[in-house]
């Protein structure tokens, strides 16, 4: 597998948006909504990819490749860009985690105790996707085209 | 004249439409008193400023000091809250319909009558927030500061219960309200004030 160069806090991350819904508000107003960075309760970290180690029609098709797989199939919009500076922000960690359906994924993980559970874990989440958000850009997936 | 029509009326269309008129007639005045206070990139674009819920905000609040008198200053504001308010009301209206496209779980009316309720006692702020339903059955209502890396967002559960969630200069608030009929409080407009003022440098 191609070895990326370590991660540095300049570099961009992308968090794939397969939500019509989502990437409506994104495209119509200068802001993300938090879902974006919201996964299921038990996730530990944030799916993303690294933006700057290949170009952009590249990492489209990616996602584009992903959304259709997915079950039931979705169809990719765009991305929320963050920096590696700003994902690492209020004790998370960004990790480059390629695998060989995607040499360029990295995680940001949220590092919530174990002792957080149920409904106070969730709002930890929430509040980690709300400061992803606020730190984070719109770009269209018609740009990579 | 236009003024007296805009406090006759108050339908969310007709408001659209009103604004739309205005915006138009003020805007050759906002660009001409503009040129001399704001970057070329904020006056060109000025129309769409207003309408996209972008930092428009900025804009106002500088411009807002240029208006001679206050009856005046107070219109342009109720120009730009009546903007986001029309559409807020619409995006709202919208959301049965996503929620059955994406399949996500039905949100009750209980629900969206809070969140109108709350948009409605919110409208009087400048700031566009925007409306959406979530996987888990909750409406958002997400404000973005147009200065800053920040945001409050206003959550509401099929259950009844509430959230806010700040991220305002690098830090975190937070409230929970087990009844969101108490939303919104002095918390959530204190920060949704706080949106609007500069970083500390």
């Amino acid at each position: 597998m191609l070895r990326l160069p370590d991660l540095a806090d300049n570099n961009r991350l992308g968090r794939s948006i397969f939500s019509r819904r989502l990437s409506r508000r994104a495209e119509n107003s200068n802001q993300i909504p938090r879902d974006v960075f919201l996964e299921n309760e038990k996730a530990e970290s944030i799916s993303v990819d690294r933006m700057d180690s290949a170009p952009l029609m590249e990492m489209a098709l990616l996602a584009e490749n992903r959304a259709k797989n997915r079950s039931p199939s979705k169809k990719f919009y765009g991305w929320a860009i963050i920096t590696v500076v700003c994902a690492s922000k209020n004790g998370r960690t960004v990790k480059a985690t390629p695998n060989s359906d995607n040499i360029y994924h990295a995680d940001i993980f949220l590092n919530i105790s174990k002792s957080v559970v149920g409904k106070d874990r969730r709002d930890k989440q929430k509040q980690h996707a709300v400061q992803l958000a606020a730190c984070s850009k719109w770009q269209a997936a018609s740009t990579a085209r | 004249m236009m003024q007296t029509e805009f406090n006759q009326s108050a339908t969310a269309s007709h408001l659209s439409n009103l604004q739309h008129t205005m915006i138009e007639g003020l805007s050759d005045q906002i660009h001409k008193q503009g040129q001399s206070v704001f970057p070329e990139f904020l006056t060109n674009q000025q129309p769409r400023f207003f309408l996209s819920g972008s930092p428009y905000q900025v804009f106002g609040n500088r411009f807002s000091q240029n208006i001679d008198n206050a009856q005046n200053r107070n219109f342009l504001w109720r120009i730009i809250s009546a903007t986001w308010y029309a559409n807020a009301l619409k995006e709202l209206d919208e959301l049965d319909a996503e929620v059955a496209e994406e399949g996500l779980p039905e949100i009750t009316p209980d629900i969206k009558k809070e969140a109108r309720r709350i948009i409605e006692k919110l409208k009087n702020q400048p700031l566009a927030p925007i409306i959406y339903s979530t996987e888990e059955g909750e409406i958002v209502i997400q404000f973005k500061s147009p200065v800053k890396s920040s945001i409050v967002a206003i959550e509401l559960d099929n259950s009844g219960e509430g959230v806010c969630f700040c991220y305002i200069n690098g830090k975190n608030r937070y409230a929970r309200y087990q009844d969101c009929s108490e939303l919104p409080d002095e918390f959530v407009k204190k920060q949704l004030q706080l949106l609007n003022e500069p970083e500390d440098l």
